[in-house]
């Protein structure tokens, strides 16, 4: 009788639970067969795939912050032709939705490299990546810019009849301006917060901690951040919102449910514990048992401000 | 579909000088643990701040008891937090993970040790003089207060050195390497192995050296603790975890 509703939608994505790992914190998948069944999970992100391959940065690329975690990787990764004979295979063994993360130095590639997994059926969605902190001259990143964002997803929109998610940095003044722009370029969703940028030196020896100097910030410490940036951004477009920035706990999946978020994506807990995932999943049943709520749906964005 | 695993600390060792081992008890682990391994432990409650879980290579197996052990220094945030545990503490641990020491011919065996680079040599000298392997181990550290395992050392050909003299020969470890050994297994600080690995690749020995780099996951999904290896003509980002830690010497990019 009173079974709890984990199911949720994205535009036309249905997913079995509002848990999605997010991109760069779960490989491509196959790292973590050993650890999880993907058929409990609502969806999966791939790393951020280039068109061609890409080296990274040099290490050190990490570095453990209070209650969160430094990286710069760099984006490394196999390039579109080795993902689609080699990653898409592994993923149609498994019951859940699969997104590729689309990264691009410019708008062109982003463009090529969708245009190559278009016709990929076991693709369900691209998440565009315009946030990436660390390959960008300066840190710069397209999500910097209103214009450059509805540019990329409106080229990307033109040549896809996938779901389009566009991935929004935290490190701009008013993030409501670059969500606006992306939901007039007819993008389907969109997902924040990618990592913030941050550093930290060794005093020691005066050397920064991370070899490419900046780092993006994730983990606990950035979810009180992320938290008010997903609201920000749920009161000001229509399109669904997938929150992430620091969520390691079911309690943290129903905050951010709450202030708006359709789903989740849960990453550097991933990293903390490959299984962190399925132990949300498993709680987040009895948590919402223990609060009366019955489904995911009907607490969508349900926050009572000066209630 | 095995995860992080809590077991209770059976026993801990204090060395002195900020050196611990803590003894865990899991029949499994201490059956299918080999030496090069490791294994993600995670700090009880996040404690300072540390959310990530740390790198621990293995050290000794008491197969018999079921026994295995952590030793390790304390360098930072993490380990010090480890070393504050206790006898009947639980923590967690993910593993055995990583590849392994190679022993694949009957060639004469090396292992040069620095500090708690000593760990996978330990287990590793147990299981070469079981298999009759000629063997000899050099370990070495600054001064005497870095040489532990002195006892247990003691049942296996091992040449001990310090750079002040105050423990087995003065001088460094890559002062007393022989010639006529064809398979050289180090672990311990880059400069030394990079030596160890120059001196041995005259005679066209095989060098295989176990590498360390700042750990994040441990499962291979983040990408963080990748070394330059090269590979053909071109070089790598390759993941300790994941294809490490153990390297052939000749692929690792030593020039940095």
């Amino acid at each position: 009788m009173s079974e709890i509703d984990l199911t949720t939608k994205i535009g036309n994505l249905e997913l079995k639970n509002p848990i999605i790992l997010a991109s760069g914190t779960a490989g491509y998948g196959y790292e973590l067969e050993r650890y999880l069944d993907f058929n409990e999970i609502g969806g999966f992100v791939s790393k951020g795939i280039y068109f061609n391959p890409r080296k990274g940065n040099e290490s050190p690329r990490i570095y453990e912050t209070p209650c969160g975690m430094l990286n710069a990787i760099g984006l490394q990764g196999i390039g579109v032709k080795r993902f689609r004979d080699e990653i898409i295979p592994f993923w149609e063994k498994y019951d859940t939705v699969f997104g590729v993360n689309v990264a691009g130095d410019t708008e062109d590639e982003y463009v090529k490299v969708v245009e190559y997994l278009e016709n990929e059926k076991r693709v369900d969605f691209f998440e565009i990546n315009l946030s990436c902190p660390n390959v960008h001259e300066g840190g710069k990143s397209p999500s910097w810019d209103p214009e450059k964002t509805f540019s990329i997803i409106k080229e990307i929109k033109k040549i896809s009849k996938k779901h389009i998610m566009a991935k929004l940095s935290p490190n701009v003044t008013y993030i409501e301006e670059i969500a606006k722009a992306a939901e007039e370029a007819r993008a389907d969703s969109i997902s924040l917060v990618n990592t913030f940028v941050g550093m930290a030196v060794d005093i020691k020896t005066k050397i920064p901690q991370i070899k490419n100097v900046f780092g993006g910030v994730s983990g606990p410490a950035i979810k009180p951040m992320a938290l008010a940036l997903v609201f920000k951004v749920s009161k000001s477009v229509k399109i669904p919102i997938i929150g992430m920035g620091g969520i390691s706990s079911a309690e943290d999946i129903l905050e951010f449910i709450i202030t708006g978020a359709s789903a989740v994506e849960i990453g550097t807990a991933t990293i903390i514990d490959p299984q962190a995932s399925i132990k949300m999943i498993k709680h987040l049943k009895d948590l919402m048992k223990s609060l009366n709520y019955k489904n995911i749906k009907d607490l969508i964005g349900n926050i009572k401000i000066g209630g | 579909m095995n995860g992080y695993e809590s077991l209770k600390i059976s026993e801990k060792k204090e060395w002195g000088d900020n050196y611990f081992s803590l003894f865990l008890k899991n029949k499994e682990i201490s059956e299918i643990v080999l030496p090069g391994n490791f294994f993600m432990v995670k700090i009880p409650s996040f404690e300072k701040g540390a959310i990530l879980p740390r790198p621990f290579s293995i050290a000794r197996v008491f197969k018999e008891k079921g026994l295995f052990e952590l030793f390790f220094q304390v360098v930072g945030k993490g380990t010090e937090v480890f070393s504050k545990l206790n006898e009947g503490h639980s923590i967690e641990i993910l593993g055995p993970l990583g590849n392994k020491f190679p022993i694949t011919t009957n060639k004469k065996i090396i292992m040069v040790a620095g500090g708690r680079g000593i760990s996978p040599f330990l287990y590793l000298s147990e299981i070469l003089k079981r298999e009759k392997k000629d063997f000899l181990l050099i370990y070495g550290g600054k001064c005497e207060k870095d040489i532990k395992f002195k006892s247990y050392l003691s049942a296996y050909n091992t040449l001990f050195v310090t750079e002040d003299g105050s423990y087995g020969k003065k001088g460094l470890v890559t002062d007393f390497l022989p010639k006529g050994y064809f398979t050289v297994f180090s672990c311990g600080p880059d400069i030394m192995m990079k030596k160890v690995y120059e001196f041995y690749k005259e005679s066209s020995s095989e060098v295989f050296v176990s590498l360390e780099e700042r750990m994040a996951c441990g499962t291979g999904v983040c990408y963080g603790c990748a070394k330059k290896i090269k590979r053909g003509d071109k070089t790598e980002m390759v993941r300790v975890c994941q294809e490490g830690p153990v390297f052939n010497a000749e692929e690792v990019v030593w020039d940095e």
